[in-house]
């Protein structure tokens, strides 16, 4: 979906798909495209009409065509074990059947997996968030007086607090948008809180793990590592800011 | 030559105070060729004063108690001890580019202090404190000397004088003198050197003239059948002039009056050099010991402005009138007509009343009437491109309040520290990042700079330019590569460390001289020390150090088992030095240091070991929050970029309004910590206590701000924040990183709650 130039404005995408006989031929480079460089099989979102909504189209490319190309692979913060690669589309040669849905129907597919991808960044966010806090639990838990007894610092503890009764909110959320997607009901604004939360915890309780644990967490370790793996999560899948955009026009609509 | 102890005699008899040997005149002696015995000073200083006779100190106390109830009167300034000092605003100047220094001249002028003369001491130190000052910095461009003084000692006095001279001679910023209650004797004769007086009109001034007061109770003595008899060698017969129990003869009387005349003659010769319009003759008229009230003193004129300084522009109109823009209005035939409650004399326009409007706003007024064209200066820009981005928005009444203005050698530090890490350190900070590899070529550019030796006492070695200058190089370091700016904070820390430590003075001299990179393993770090016959073993592991993996020096500061603070300079070959993968500044070579029985001098122990970590630890702070105040300012500036050409939703990003208040926060949060920042550097370059605590919140501020600042130029990036291009990613890691760096944010909360609970 994501291009150099449309990201959170995914509609702004420029990548082109032109009708050859029965068959499609896209141009234009995919950025960000999770993992692109090892898939075999791509979903395309390419521009089949001067539309800005209605002009998308969605595709299925498989790696193997004819002009799909790998370009650049991005060096980022985190999840570094999972590449981020450019997709180039050169004149590639798409059959018409592999035309997802109907033709214009690009957006309304992309939302919707978005929808579903968001519940899946958030469920990764919860991830990230209950490893940090294990990994302050760990630390906290260790820090007894004589009598056996918990004697961190209260800053700690109460961060703990703080950041368990975040990551069940969180869950929570989460786990009412998952449902209501299993009933086939629309989740929107539902998965976009979700997101909203979870991402936001996962960033809090990594940062507070290599704050809480201190320099040596600082160096090479897993507090560290989540914490530029959470970074991420309030990035893709739509920024927190477009969570919020979903979730104030689904309120005031 | 007698020594002190039998020149004490007469002062040591009860009911005095021994005061302690005051040094002997300055004035035109200097560097010695005194003919005088020591002892002679001592005998007599009790009474050789500048001084309203005691039957004043009486009316003082009654026009204190006055001004305090009717409160018209203006302010009373803080205690002299109080190393704080009072800024004013210029009037009307919102961005306050141009401040007055206030120096209160409160109580009896003496260096000692001498409860004898109600002196808390201290005068002269904290004047000449205030007027380097305000040489130093070019946003002062006057002094406002508040005196309220009923006189002093004769020394202190003259030394003071002597001190406003100079001050005068060697800056272009006019020196005035407001007097409170009372401006007499020493009171005046400090003024005499002020380039303009204003009085209010029940100040009492005037009392020009010496007193040597002598106690004698020779004639008690005798009749209770007790007498004092001194032992004298035949050639020294005056040994016990002056002595209480003694009559004085004619001739020790004319010997004394001698003095006294002698004191006198140099007074009037202060007040007639000081005082144009008046003559000689005329001096002596007035200067008969009596006091007068202000509005009679108007009358007499004996407070006229123009100081020898002004007449040199008379002679020479492009001297100073050029750098003023404009001459001064000096209509001397006019004051006589102007009604007398008004005691201003020779500035601003006519019709204000100063008495009401109290010495602040007066001084405000005098700079409304005559400074508003000196210095026009250029600004201070904050971020790291052009625009300035700090706001100027102190309101003109905020005394006290520090002011953001760099003065000449600051910016010069400024200026080279921009260009340096335009050429050299930015290029480089993306890639050594990236590889983890060491900025060697910004360090050779550093040393190259000197800037080594920046905050570094010039007594040991350093450049002795403050505090606040290495804030400034850091700062500007820090927003094109926090690695470089790490590492000269841990070469300053560790020469702040060992500054004034004789033992550590080689090791110093090679971190100022770039010879080797030093590293600084603080007490965080829980290092044991044990005394190893004249030296010291360590032990333990410090996790994580930057710039340790490349330091050829650690200065380490550890305690031994009874808890004794001891710094020790240790050659990093005898430690265990690895490196780690650190989650920030991966340019400056963070590396864990591990010491086991390794042996090392002891530079300082105890009370010295203690004060040199406490240098050192609010030098880390304070850089540190330069540091973050940099990076913060970086992280705004990328985002701003970025957000004002990257188009979304059919226009620039930084057109959403929840995008645009992000950097609104990002910038009202780290300029407010950089104002934190700047006034602890200030505080430290003042050697004021309260640094300690200033540092603390300016380092707490400073990072908290800059991670949001961060935090939200990779939101505002989107994916590309995201990646290692933009820079941003590499300033939310060091800033995450510096967060758990000396002490730890947590401690830091916990060391402030002392002071926070007193």
């Amino acid at each position: 979906l994501s291009e150099a130039g449309s990201g959170s404005d995914a509609a702004a995408l420029v990548c082109e798909a032109k009708r050859d006989g029965d068959d499609w031929v896209l141009n234009g480079p995919k950025l960000w495209i999770t993992t692109g460089s090892e898939a075999g099989l791509y979903i395309v979102f390419a521009r089949t009409g001067e539309d800005r909504v209605k002009g998308i189209s969605a595709f299925l490319v498989e790696r193997q065509y004819p002009g799909v190309g790998i370009g650049k692979k991005e060096r980022k913060l985190g999840i570094k074990a999972s590449p981020t690669v450019e997709v180039t589309l050169d004149n590639v040669r798409v059959p018409g059947a592999n035309l997802l849905g109907e033709e214009g129907r690009g957006f309304t597919i992309a939302l919707d997996t978005l929808d579903g991808g968001r519940l899946g960044i958030a469920s990764q966010a919860l991830g990230i968030a209950a490893a940090a806090i294990e990994e302050i639990r760990g630390h906290l838990a260790d820090q007894k007086d004589s009598k056996g007894r918990p004697s961190a610092s209260q800053e700690a503890q109460w961060k703990l607090a703080d950041l368990a009764a975040d990551l069940d909110a969180s869950r929570f959320l989460t786990w009412r948008a998952a449902m209501l997607r299993d009933a086939g009901q629309p989740c929107g604004p539902q998965a976009a809180m979700a997101k909203l939360k979870a991402s936001k915890l996962a960033n809090d309780a990594a940062r507070s793990a290599v704050r809480i644990l201190g320099a040596k967490a600082a160096a090479g370790s897993t507090a560290e590592r989540l914490l530029r793996d959470a970074r991420i999560t309030e990035i893709y899948e739509g920024a927190t800011d477009i969570q919020r955009l979903v979730v104030a026009r689904s309120l005031l609509a | 030559m007698t020594d002190g102890t039998q020149g004490q005699g007469p002062s040591a008899t009860p009911g005095q105070t021994p005061p302690r040997p005051p040094m002997p005149p300055a004035r035109g002696r200097e560097g010695g060729g005194d003919a005088r015995p020591t002892s002679f000073y001592v005998a007599i200083f009790v009474t050789l004063l500048l001084f309203v006779s005691a039957g004043l100190n009486v009316v003082l106390l009654f026009v204190a108690l006055f001004s305090s109830s009717v409160g018209s009167l203006g302010t009373t300034a803080g205690p002299l001890d109080d190393s704080s000092y009072d800024v004013v605003s210029v009037g009307g100047d919102r961005s306050a580019r141009k401040r007055v220094l206030r120096i209160p001249v409160e109580g009896a002028i003496a260096e000692q202090a001498s409860p004898l003369i109600g002196a808390a001491g201290g005068t002269v130190s904290f004047v000449k404190r205030h007027l380097e000052l305000a040489a130093r910095d070019s946003s002062i461009v006057a002094v406002l000397l508040d005196i309220n003084s009923p006189g002093g000692g004769v020394t202190a006095s003259d030394e003071i004088h002597r001190l406003i001279r100079k001050f005068d001679e060697e800056n272009d910023k006019p020196v005035v003198a407001m007097f409170g209650d009372m401006a007499a004797s020493g009171g005046y004769y400090i003024a005499a050197a002020c380039d303009e007086i204003w009085a209010r009109p029940t100040t009492i001034t005037g009392s020009i003239g010496v007193i040597i007061s002598t106690l004698n109770y020779a004639e008690a003595l005798e009749k209770i059948g007790v007498s004092q008899d001194p032992i004298l060698d035949p050639r020294t017969p005056h040994k016990d002039m002056l002595s209480p129990s003694k009559k004085a003869d004619e001739e020790e009387i004319a010997i004394v009056r001698s003095i006294v005349s002698e004191m006198y003659e140099r007074f009037v010769e202060i007040v007639d050099e000081g005082r144009e319009q008046l003559d000689r003759d005329q001096v002596i008229a007035l200067a008969d010991g009596r006091i007068y009230s202000a509005q009679a003193g108007v009358g007499q004129r004996p407070r006229r402005s123009d100081s020898r300084h002004r007449r040199g522009v008379r002679a020479d109109p492009r001297a100073r009138r050029g750098r003023r823009g404009q001459p001064r209005r000096v209509p001397p035939q006019a004051e006589p007509r102007r009604p007398p409650v008004r005691c201003r004399l020779d500035l601003g326009p006519p019709g204000r009343d100063v008495v009401r409007a109290g010495p602040r706003a007066a001084a405000a007024q005098h700079d409304r009437a005559a400074l508003p064209l000196l210095l026009a200066r250029r600004p201070l820009t904050a971020g790291c491109h052009t625009r300035p981005t700090h706001p100027q928005t102190l309101p003109t009444s905020s005394f006290a309040m520090q002011h953001f203005e760099l003065n000449d050698e600051q910016s010069q530090i400024l200026d080279t520290t921009r260009k340096f890490v335009a050429d050299v350190v930015e290029p480089a900070a993306l890639e050594h990042d990236e590889h983890r590899t060491f900025v060697q070529g910004s360090i050779d550019g550093l040393a190259e700079l000197g800037l080594f030796g920046l905050p570094i006492a010039e007594e040991a070695g350093g450049f002795g330019l403050g505090t606040l200058s290495l804030v400034v190089a850091i700062e500007e370091l820090a927003k094109g590569c926090g690695s470089t700016a790490r590492l000269l904070t841990g070469q300053c820390v560790c020469g702040k460390v060992l500054e004034g430590l004789e033992a550590g003075t080689d090791a110093l001299e090679k971190l100022v001289g770039g010879e080797a990179l030093g590293a600084f393993v603080g007490l965080e770090h829980g290092i044991a020390a044990t005394a190893d016959g004249d030296g010291l073993r360590l032990d333990g592991t410090a996790e994580l150090v930057t710039g340790a993996g490349k330091a050829g020096m650690l200065v380490v500061a550890a305690r031994t088992a009874d808890g004794e603070a001891v710094v020790a300079v240790v050659d990093a070959a005898n430690a265990t030095v690895e490196d780690v993968p650190a989650v920030g500044f991966h340019a400056a070579a963070p590396a864990k240091v591990s010491f086991a029985g390794t042996s090392a001098p002891a530079v300082a122990r105890g009370a010295d070991a203690e004060a040199a970590i406490a240098r050192g630890e609010t030098t880390a702070w304070i850089a540190g929050a330069a540091t973050a105040v940099g990076t913060g300012f970086a992280s705004i500036e990328a985002a701003r970029r970025h957000t004002a050409e990257r188009i979304a939703f059919g226009k620039p990003l930084a057109k959403q309004q929840a995008v645009a208040h992000k950097l609104v926060e990002s910038r009202r949060a780290v300029d407010a910590a950089r104002h934190q920042t700047w006034h602890a550097a200030r505080l430290a370059d003042l050697g004021d206590a309260g640094v300690r605590d200033a540092a603390l919140h300016a380092r707490l501020s400073a990072v908290d701000a800059a991670l949001r600042a961060a935090d939200e130029a990779i939101q505002s990036h989107g994916g590309y924040g995201y990646t290692v291009e933009y820079h941003v990613e590499r300033h939310y890691r060091d800033m995450q990183m510096l967060e758990t760096l000396e002490h730890g944010a947590e401690w830091m909360r916990d060391a402030l709650v002392a002071s926070v609970l007193a």
